[in-house]
Parts: structure tokens; sequence; C-alpha cells
């Protein structure tokens, strides 16, 4: 940033003294303005929460629900499955 | 297979709290972004122990009156899923943490206190299993898990509010009050409480109905 400012102030002195003077201000005082405007627009990017917009346009996000629902899916039916066994047992035992 | 409307109940929540809390919006904050969605899955974990653990002390108390062997097998099927319950709240917890927090544990107050509740219910655990006369056992363990469930209130509830916590919401009622949780999040909350309580409450029933088994000689002489 600092070498950017100056690099034309240094060229531009070099050359003539009055006049170029003011134009090296004036080129410092634009690119000042313009990094103070980028930076103000990184903050207002940075307020902006990231969230997961590019998983849900992708439509992946569907590949996580299927994964979790296997998951469960499996679960259940392996309680299920537990819940036949004892009642199998239950009546047996009954007998 | 016992057909009960709550096993269906619970089948029908726990599909519900996955696709719904992975596809409804949810408030964008910072730090958590959508990992805010874990509020659906490691929050019902200490609901759900909550009320297994409260299921728990009654039966522990229904064995103090009765003397009924069948109370003291609920009880501690009870209070072990609900423990099985605690322990995937930490986990849980820890995975998010290291994610938001930038650690699995950093000694909050919460995560502190949390796995001391587990600890003495560890010890409930350890007491049943050192004790060889069954009504002895039954009893001993009763008069422990009224402590337990009593030092609940203050390791999960009271200590927590009064230091700074990386919790939020330790100001007022976390998770339930108005403030705490967005309108959106609370229609996949709840159904997911319900869910895991009623799958907790399943899978316990099936090792009190195996122990009944078991037992069967004991209970019915």
């Amino acid at each position: 940033m600092d070498n950017q400012s100056s690099f034309p102030g240094n060229v531009l002195e070099s050359v003539t003294s009055k006049r170029f003077k003011s134009l090296a201000q004036a080129l410092s005082f634009i690119t000042f303005f313009t990094l103070l405007n980028f930076s103000l627009f990184a903050q207002a990017t940075e307020e902006k929460v990231q969230m997961a917009e590019g998983l849900r346009s992708n439509g992946k996000i569907y590949v996580v629900v299927a994964v979790l629902l296997t998951v469960l899916a499996g679960l259940i039916f392996y309680v299920i499955r537990l819940d036949k066994r004892i009642s199998r047992m239950e009546q047996q035992s009954k007998a | 297979m016992k057909y009960n409307w709550w096993k269906v109940l619970s089948i029908i929540c726990l599909v519900y709290a996955v696709v719904a809390g992975m596809l409804l919006p949810v408030p964008a904050r910072p730090i958590v972004n959508e990992s805010i969605r874990n509020l659906y899955y490691h929050v019902p974990m200490w609901f759900s122990m909550m009320v297994l653990m409260t299921v728990s002390v009654i039966y522990s108390i229904l064995y103090l009156r009765t003397s009924k062997l069948v109370q003291d097998i609920n009880a501690r099927f009870f209070a072990s899923t609900g423990m099985l319950l605690g322990l995937l709240g930490i986990i849980t917890g820890a995975i998010w943490a290291n994610y938001t927090w930038g650690a699995p544990w950093s000694n909050d107050i919460k995560q502190i206190l949390a796995a001391v509740a587990l600890l003495i219910y560890a010890a409930y655990f350890v007491l049943r299993g050192s004790i060889e006369d069954i009504d002895k056992k039954a009893r001993v363990s009763a008069v422990y898990n009224i402590f337990a469930y009593t030092m609940l209130f203050p390791t999960l509830f009271i200590i927590p509010r009064l230091y700074e916590s990386l919790h939020p919401g330790g100001e007022g009622n976390p998770a339930i009050s108005q403030r705490d949780i967005a309108p959106i999040m609370r229609i996949v909350f709840w159904p997911a409480v319900l869910g895991w309580t009623l799958l907790g409450v399943w899978i316990t029933t099936l090792h009190v109905r195996v122990q009944k088994l078991n037992d069967k000689h004991i209970l019915n002489g």
C-alpha cells in the first residue's frame, strides 16, 4: 500500500518539482480512499455469516440426509429385531 | 414384538428430526454457522437423559416403598440408558466444541460438571456390582440413586448458572427460554427430544424384559 502511493510520487517528483507534488498528493488521496472503501467492503462481507449455501445449491445435503437416515434405519431395525426376539423368548418362557 | 403406539411415534420423530433438522432453514450465526443444527442432536441427549434419570429415581423410590424387585430392575436399566445418553451428550459436545470453541475440552463449567454428574452415576453401577445380596443391593443402590439424582440439579442446573460458561443461555433456561432458541428451531428440537426419549425408553424396556426373564425364578418365587 505504501509502495503504491510513494512510487508514482517519487517518479513524478524527479521529473518536475511543483506541479506534480500536488498530483502525487492527489494520487495518494485517491488510493487512500479506494483502500478505505475496500476495507469497508471487506467488513461488510465478513458480517454476513457463512452458511452451507454451496452444499445446498449443489443438492449434496440430500446425500447427508440419506446417510443419516440409513444409520437411523439400521439402528431402529436392530432394536425392532431385538424386541421381536425378546417377545419370542417371553412366549417360550410362558409356555 | 410388542406393538406400541409410542414406538411408532419415536421412529416418526427421529426420522423427522433428521430430515427437517438437516433441510429446514436455521438462523445464520457467526462461529457456529451450520453447526447450529447440532442443537437438534446434541441437546436432546441431555434432555432425554434427564427424563430417563427421573423415571429411574421414581422406580427407586417405589422400590423402597414396596420392596418389589421388578422396580429395582427398572430403576437400574433406566439409569443405564440415561448414562448412555449422557455419555453421547458429552462426546457429541466435545466434537461440537472442537470446531466452535477451538478445543474438544476447554474446562467449561458445564463440561466439568456434566462429567461430575456422569461420574456420580458411574458410582451407582460400581455400587451395584459390589453387593452380592440381591435385596441389599437393591435397597442400597435405590438410596444411592436418590442421592445421584439429587446431585444432577446442582451439577447441571444450579452451579453452571453461577459461573461464566462458553455454553449459551446461562442467564436463563438454555434451550427452553424464548430468547435462546429461534421459533423455526423449536419445531424440530422438541420432536427430536421426544423421539430420543422414547427410543431410550424402548431400549430400556428391552433390557428390563431380558432381566425379568433371567430373574424369573426370583421374581415369581
